[in-house]
């Protein structure tokens, strides 16, 4: 009589092939993950109203936003668009950038903006200068306001040899409101 | 004799026949008694792996107390020295023709999110080396109090020696070496960061060390 074995030691465990679809939100994960993990601490600040002041909360909310917006392409070819990710999202209305200069230490921006009941002209003017390749990122470590038209920000040393994205967003003094980050182009360095 | 400690289904302690139990890093092992294969001979791939598994031991184990931190990410379920073989294995060696050597430029000796610091400088002065990196913070991903770690490795005597202890702010670090003048010195510089609480620790930089 045979008998019926739940496991033959003789028989090699077959393993299970993942799904393409599952493989597809994996590689999302992953690209999403590495894209944002060198900006973990601008994310926390940007999205905190999002977040509900909880860090993780905050940066949990912003994969969850570039995973929906700014991937493109189909499996195993997906990539990031740099030009769709948010750092900060908020209410504060914006500015609109005028003029860049990328030079050998320095990115300057010059921007202008509408003057509505949310904006104020002490608001702060934040510049992010990443390159995902590299992993390094930088902001302006002075205080630019929004009545200054211009902000500028020392560049790393990894970002003088190398292409980086640049993104400005303002907030409020008390940093209780952000505005939505532009993107503010990519710079030959 | 083997101890049952949490239940039937628990894992055990000890001998039990040709079996043993045991805990490491609160993971429960069930392993066989060790038994020698008669005529075991390795295949190619085995000996090549087994080359680099002990050119990677004999590089790393000098340096166990430094990556316990700077594996930090890691290193829950697994030594410092484990998670560095696991980060390197594939990627820091050279093979030529069965000859394996380790590529030091590419060896990694820590992980994690922290930024390096950039135009990072090493050079030779006499029995002293000195190692310098920009300062500055940049607003994301560094801090000022960082502890640098620069690691000096003499490949003709196989020395190892790490440098005074200094933070990202201070620019520079010095290490002393003993080094014979009768000798030929072939050295190796890496430099990495780590934060002032041992929890995040930046990529390793590999510095080429110019004779002055």
């Amino acid at each position: 009589m045979e008998m019926n074995v739940f496991f033959d030691i003789n028989r090699p465990k077959r393993r299970k092939m993942q799904s393409y679809g599952r493989e597809a939100v994996q590689q999302r994960m992953r690209l999403a993950m590495a894209f944002l993990n060198p900006l973990r601490e601008v994310i926390a600040e940007g999205w905190s109203v999002q977040g509900k002041g909880n860090r993780s909360k905050a940066f949990g909310q912003a994969l969850r936003a570039l995973m929906q917006e700014a991937l493109s392409g189909h499996y195993p070819d997906q990539y990031v668009l740099a030009e769709r990710v948010l750092i900060s999202s908020g209410m504060l209305p914006g500015v609109q950038v005028d003029r860049a200069v990328c030079e050998e230490q320095y990115l300057k921006i010059a921007y202008s903006g509408e003057t509505t009941p949310l904006t104020s002209d002490s608001d702060e003017v934040v510049l992010v200068v990443y390159s995902p390749e590299a992993g390094v990122a930088g902001r302006n470590t002075e205080v630019f306001c929004r009545r200054d038209g211009q902000v500028r920000a020392k560049l790393p040393p990894q970002l003088r040899r190398q292409p980086f994205h640049a993104y400005l967003f303002v907030h409020d003094r008390r940093k209780r409101m952000f505005s939505k980050s532009i993107y503010a182009g990519y710079f030959a360095g | 004799m083997g101890t049952i400690k949490e239940g039937i289904n628990g894992p055990f302690s000890g001998k039990a026949g040709g079996v043993i139990g045991s805990r490491w890093r609160q993971i429960a092992y069930i392993k066989g008694l060790p038994r020698r294969k008669k005529g075991y001979r390795p295949t190619a791939a085995q000996q090549l792996n087994q080359q680099k598994f002990l050119l990677l031991g004999r590089f790393l184990s000098p340096l166990s107390a430094v990556l316990e931190t700077s594996m930090a990410a890691f290193t829950g379920r697994e030594t410092g020295v484990n998670a560095a073989v696991r980060l390197n294995f594939d990627r820091a060696f050279r093979i030529d023709n069965r000859e394996v050597a380790l590529d030091y430029s590419a060896l990694q000796l820590s992980y994690g999110s922290l930024a390096p610091a950039g135009e990072e400088r090493a050079s030779l002065l006499g029995q002293q080396v000195r190692v310098s990196w920009d300062p500055e913070t940049y607003g994301i991903g560094r801090a000022p109090d960082d502890v640098a770690y620069a690691i000096i490795y003499n490949e003709a005597n196989r020395s190892m020696w790490l440098g005074r202890r200094s933070l990202r702010m201070d620019g520079g670090t010095e290490v002393d070496l003993l080094l014979s003048a009768d000798r030929q010195h072939h050295l190796h510089a890496w430099l990495f960061f780590v934060d002032r609480f041992g929890r995040r620790a930046s990529r390793t930089v590999y510095v080429p060390i110019t004779e002055i």
